[in-house]
């Protein structure tokens, strides 16, 4: 069977099962920070299919998102898609490296680092923009409130990855939903790669020069 | 259950008003330069301006005022709690009220309604475009847009069928979990009740019949798609064709013309 149709027939079944999982599980812990477990379904399809794929997953449940409950517009488009990101694909890159308990456990970890790295920059950067609040307050709202928050959020994502990750793709193995893993890193085209690339660098260009306006009392 | 009556797939509402008709991809320009545009006010006369376009809009539409507002219900959290932060933080003017060391400021009162009119314009333009225009109506716009890109390897047939598929599955997908979670709590699982671990913890029990249930639907319809002859964007044809009228360009130009009227008047 074309497995280019099929990777893409899962990958829309996973976003909606993303965005199901976002309607159903969410909950409110403080202020408007709320626990959202989409990232689950985002990492799990990320260690399937590499890390470029956890990205296109995020970014449409994020657009359908936007359209059907529209909660916060644009700017939590943006956030959420960053925020998923910063913790699906770096947990599948490494991952995808090689395919190992431990790798998981590194990429899984490092993903809720640079998650919870990303948001306090962004929030800090994407916070006083929208909603206007003098930048000071959100600095020290920071330590607080998102830290912890991001770092709960993402710790729990993560050990229910790996509490879901191996039992689920071993039954799907079993009942050929997938192909055998042999079909991993090795047969991965190089182009795929230099988009991942030239999106991070995209990523990291952008945060740089709202950094810098940010600092310089423009923004 | 009651958590699930409160989600329904997109706020389209089937209509045939000036809004309902214009071209979807003429609709999401059209939304990104008035995004842009609530961002370049700076007084409450470039709000009033803004108010009365989106009202001129609204009898166009023939919808009270409430169906808007109520789409606001999510954020109302935001709106109190940028209200607040504005009203101790945000110094300047003169002190209008002085409880202890907290002031309240005139500078804080102004800025802090000027954000919450900021919030309500953003989700009140959202919530235009998509009780006008139906999900799939916007996939294929969205698929239309991206064109472009395709020459730089983004693959915006391959995007939007995702879409179309998450859009039409996400409410079978949703029978199916109530039908799980009354299922586990028949087995004695527990979703409403516990902290905040417990709760999170109860998703599995949830999440992996689900995960199973979803491979295997995308599977049946990898298989139906392909008995079709389904091969992808190259030289497919469409039942409903977008097409774009004078009136979208109309549309496109004054939500582009905007913003330069919201400069020069610094409104």
């Amino acid at each position: 069977m074309n497995s280019r149709l099929k990777k893409y027939a899962i990958l829309g079944m996973l976003t909606a099962l993303a965005y199901l999982v976002m309607a159903v599980g969410r909950i409110p812990v403080i202020l408007f920070l709320k626990y959202d477990p989409k990232d689950i379904v985002i990492v799990i399809g990320g260690f399937i299919f590499g890390p470029l794929s956890a990205f296109v997953i995020s970014a449409v449940v994020s657009v359908v998102e936007m359209f059907t409950v529209s909660d916060t517009g644009v700017i939590g488009l943006i956030m959420n898609v960053i925020s998923s990101c910063a913790f699906a694909c770096t947990a599948a890159f490494i991952y995808t490296r090689r395919k190992t308990l431990k790798f998981a456990v590194i990429g899984l970890l490092s993903g809720c680092v640079l998650m919870t790295a990303t948001m306090l920059l962004w929030n800090y950067l994407i916070t006083p923009l929208y909603l206007g609040y003098p930048r000071e307050v959100v600095a020290k709202m920071l330590i607080p409130y998102f830290l912890p928050f991001n770092l709960l959020k993402s710790i729990i994502n993560a050990s229910l990855t790996m509490l879901l990750y191996k039992p689920l793709v071993e039954y799907l193995r079993r009942h050929d939903f997938l192909a055998p893993s042999t079909a991993s890193a090795a047969d991965k085209p190089a182009k795929k790669i230099t988009t991942g690339v030239a999106l991070v660098s995209l990523f990291v260009l952008v945060t740089c020069i709202l950094l810098i306006l940010a600092w310089q009392g423009k923004i | 259950m009651s958590m699930f009556r409160s989600i329904t797939i997109g706020q389209y509402l089937p209509g045939d008003s000036f809004l309902h008709r214009l071209d979807a991809r003429s609709k999401l320009i059209a939304l990104v330069f008035f995004i842009i545009a609530v961002f370049v006010v700076n007084s409450y006369w470039g709000y009033l301006f803004l108010a009365v376009i989106v009202f001129v809009l609204l009898l166009f539409l023939a919808l009270p005022l409430s169906y808007l507002l109520r789409g606001l219900r999510p954020v109302y959290y935001i709106m109190i709690f940028t209200m607040l932060i504005h009203l101790f933080f945000t110094k300047g003017g003169t002190v209008l009220f002085r409880i202890g060391s907290l002031t309240i400021e005139s500078h804080g009162l102004y800025l802090g309604f000027f954000m919450v009119l900021r919030i309500v314009f953003l989700i009140m333009i959202t919530s235009l475009l998509t009780l006008t225009t139906s999900p799939i109506t916007l996939t294929d716009a969205i698929e239309y847009l991206m064109g472009p890109l395709r020459k730089i390897g983004v693959p915006a047939h391959e995007i939007a069928m995702m879409m179309t598929i998450a859009l039409r599955f996400i409410p079978t997908l949703m029978e199916e979990s109530e039908k799980i979670m009354k299922a586990q709590m028949a087995r004695g699982a527990d979703f409403e009740s516990g902290n905040f671990f417990r709760r999170a913890k109860s998703l599995v029990p949830l999440l992996v019949p689900l995960f199973v249930s979803s491979f295997r639907r995308a599977d049946d319809l990898a298989v139906a798609m392909e008995a079709r002859c389904y091969r992808g964007g190259e030289g497919r044809t469409r039942l409903r064709e977008l097409q774009a009228a004078p009136r979208d360009f109309f549309a496109v130009a004054v939500s582009i013309a905007l913003i330069p009227i919201l400069i020069y008047f610094k409104l």
